[in-house]
């Protein structure tokens, strides 16, 4: 060690020494007062900060004025320099073939026991497909209040669920009624939409987020995540935006007392895709 | 060997790590930052673990808090509610742990700029700047899943995208999407998974590899610029006791005091103000923290490209979200073997590169930071377009163009420049 790794006390380097460590311990103790005291979490951190600040600044003036400039010299002993003999592992074949060994254990290792923890659970791909609509099941509100035809003016817009799962996130649809007069020659619109009524997949197909904003003229289906469009009039056929793939349709009946029902599940898996979808 | 031999040995051994030298430099000071940040989350995060319930089930909220008096929520948003508003320091801990996490990810990225650009990662470094990129992969996984445990509104649409991500990834995207999120979006026990991934997978995996990293610093010895008395042979700086060890004392209150200080003045993450969440429902405009930015920008502007591979389909998701993070990382963790095959040059250096001095270098690093800063901007691009009263269609094609003209620019300017500098400091 060099002779001048401590440098000569100098007067207003201890006075400042001084005022820091006084000033931050009293912070502190201000802070953890103050932390118990008040319910306003404002003051006592700002204090506790200001002391931990303080503190830092006591150290910082030891290193700079008590302490010498950083001019210590040593040899490096690291791999590639000359003090150093045969201490670099990059380098040397046999830590190298250890190495690999190693390393290509642990990747078979991993390998199989992921592959085992992903077989071990239930089959996703079975619950991606389905929902929870069935044939006949009424169509209810968030509170569970089932829909009658005719309760929507045309141009209106809920969220709907099977009666008997509702908050369901993959069952979630948009119902909607539409003009009929501007439907024009689609007729398999009609089939699935009784009287302009008409539903949709809430779940988008690009990301999975709610579609949650319906325009008019035209009429479409807006997700606010990233902007994708869906032509409400057109089978939910995306007009714009990221997804590639339209809004799976609920197919709807009226009953006799006026209820809207599910004709059967939505036209095809609902949310984004994956890798063997079925189409 | 006698008990006598073996503590004259140890004595030795500790003598020699206090007498070891370490170089100065304020940019050396990065990875302490991000090493004193992670300090900070461990504290503050066995605080928030005390008071945080996990679930499962739901709950009607009836704390401090009267605009979602009434309203069923999640344990965990009920619970970092009661955080908020009732736990003592509560609050001040949440933000506190926040800002230690964007400071935490901001150091580890600056950081790794630092090495890149003056070539510390060459040998006999090769290994820990894996090991360093290895940590930034851990630490923006371990910030996502903190963001998703209180259940919010906001944070729930993260997870539900970050869902379709797993679950777009080809043959096994279903299985690993129901294997880390515990079933179908949005099931019963994924907090509680997240939640242990959080507090104690992923911060143990972190807190080994910091360990082993700074280790090989330790043994691999700190790099130096050039000039002065430094030269490959020799160190030249602070001995280990006194000088550094009470300067990087000094850095540890310093860090300690701003993390403070910002949880304590600025507000981060107000969850009250988002709602419990719900699958129905989504917030608009919604960003994720900065760190997350680049792929969120990524998923806005790339074109929707699924396609199919053997009749199967490669959703959209997968490419912004998967292949080109994942793409980014492993660029990185190639970086120094790339280099060294187009340069020849495997020799062990130690001191460091000045950038200007590899100008080719320099220049492929500002043109990923500028595509990287891009895509940043871009995960706004929706406020962007309502700012600039235009269609968002017309902000995103105006990013694509950008995307693929402006980090070849930014390459050839840097190229100039690195040019100029070395003629201006050239004797
Ligand atoms: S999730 Fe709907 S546009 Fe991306």
């Amino acid at each position: 060690m060099k002779p001048t790794d401590v440098l000569p006390l100098r007067p207003w380097a201890v006075a400042r020494l001084a005022v820091l460590l006084a000033g931050g311990a009293g912070a502190l103790v201000t802070g953890v007062t103050l932390l118990f005291t008040r319910d306003d979490h404002g003051p006592a951190g700002a204090a506790l900060g200001i002391g931990a600040l303080a503190l830092g600044a006591a150290f910082a003036t030891v290193a700079k004025h008590l302490l010498g400039p950083p001019d210590d010299e040593e040899e490096r002993h690291a791999p590639g320099s000359p003090a150093c003999q045969g201490c670099d592992p990059e380098t040397r074949p046999q830590t190298r073939r250890r190495l690999v060994v190693g390393g290509s254990a642990v990747a078979v290792l991993g390998a199989v026991g992921g592959g085992a923890l992903l077989r071990g659970r239930t089959d996703a791909r079975r619950e991606l497909r389905e929902t929870s609509w069935r044939r006949g099941d009424a169509v209810v509100t968030d509170d569970g209040r089932p829909v009658q035809a005719g309760d929507l003016a045309p141009g209106s817009f809920l969220t709907v669920f099977p009666d008997h799962a509702i908050g369901a996130a993959d069952s979630q649809a948009v119902l909607l009624r539409v003009d009929t007069r501007r439907l024009g020659n689609r007729p398999r619109f009609e089939e699935l939409a009784p009287d302009g009524h008409v539903a949709y997949s809430k779940l988008c197909t690009h990301m999975g987020c709610p579609v949650g904003l319906f325009q008019q003229d035209p009429d479409v289906l807006v997700c606010p995540c990233h902007q994708a469009v869906f032509d409400v009039l057109d089978g939910a056929r995306p007009v714009q935006g990221p997804a590639d793939r339209p809004l799976p349709q609920l197919p709807l009946v009226i009953d006799d007392d006026g209820t809207l029902r599910a004709g059967g599940g939505f036209t095809g898996p609902v949310g984004p895709g994956w890798w063997g979808r079925p189409r | 060997m006698s008990g006598t031999d073996l503590r004259t040995r140890a004595e030795r051994k500790v003598a020699g790590v206090l007498r070891k030298v370490f170089p100065d430099h304020w940019s050396f000071l990065l990875g302490e930052i991000a090493l004193y940040s992670f300090l900070v989350l461990v504290g503050t995060g066995l605080f928030l673990t005390l008071h945080f319930d996990r679930g499962p089930g739901e709950v009607v909220y009836d704390g401090a808090y009267e605009q979602l008096r009434g309203i069923e929520m999640s344990p965990a948003y009920a619970s970092t509610l009661e955080l908020s508003f009732e736990v003592r320091g509560g609050l001040l801990a949440r933000q506190v742990h926040h800002w230690a996490a964007l400071v935490f990810t901001a150091a580890i990225a600056v950081h790794a700029a630092r090495i890149f650009f003056t070539g510390a990662f060459r040998r006999p470094r090769r290994l820990n700047w894996c090991v360093g990129v290895s940590l930034l992969m851990l630490a923006l996984a371990n910030g996502f899943m903190g963001l998703s445990l209180p259940d919010d509104l906001l944070s729930g649409t993260g997870v539900r995208i970050a869902y379709t991500f797993a679950q777009s990834v080809p043959v096994i995207g279903p299985d690993l999407a129901y294997l880390v999120f515990a079933g179908e979006f949005p099931a019963e026990e994924m907090i509680s998974q997240l939640y242990w991934a959080h507090v104690l997978v992923i911060p143990v995996a972190i807190a080994g590899l910091l360990g082993f990293h700074l280790f090989q610093v330790f043994s691999r010895t700190h790099t130096q610029f050039p000039g002065g008395e430094r030269r490959e042979g020799n160190v030249v700086g602070d001995r280990m006791w006194p000088a550094y060890l009470v300067k990087t004392t000094a850095l540890l209150l310093v860090v300690a005091g701003v993390l403070t200080l910002l949880g304590a003045l600025v507000q981060v993450n107000p969850v009250w103000l988002y709602g419990p969440f719900d699958p129905a429902a989504a917030t608009v405009p919604a960003q994720p923290d900065w760190y997350l930015q680049w792929v969120e920008g990524a998923l806005r502007i790339f074109p929707p490209v699924g396609f199919e591979v053997f009749g199967r389909e490669v959703p959209s998701p997968f490419v912004a979200g998967v292949a080109f993070p994942l793409a980014w990382f492993a660029l990185l963790l190639a970086w120094p073997f790339l280099e060294e095959r187009v340069t020849g040059d495997r020799d062990h250096h130690h001191l460091l590169d000045r950038p200007r001095d590899r100008p080719v270098r320099t220049a492929i690093g500002a043109a990923g930071i500028s595509l990287l800063g891009l895509l940043v901007a871009a995960a706004s691009h929706d406020t962007q377009a309502m700012l600039l009263d235009t269609g968002v269609g017309s902000v995103t094609w105006g990013y694509r163009v950008a995307l693929l003209t402006l980090p070849a620019v930014v390459a050839a300017v840097t190229w100039q420049v690195c040019h100029a500098l070395q003629r201006r400091s050239a004797p």
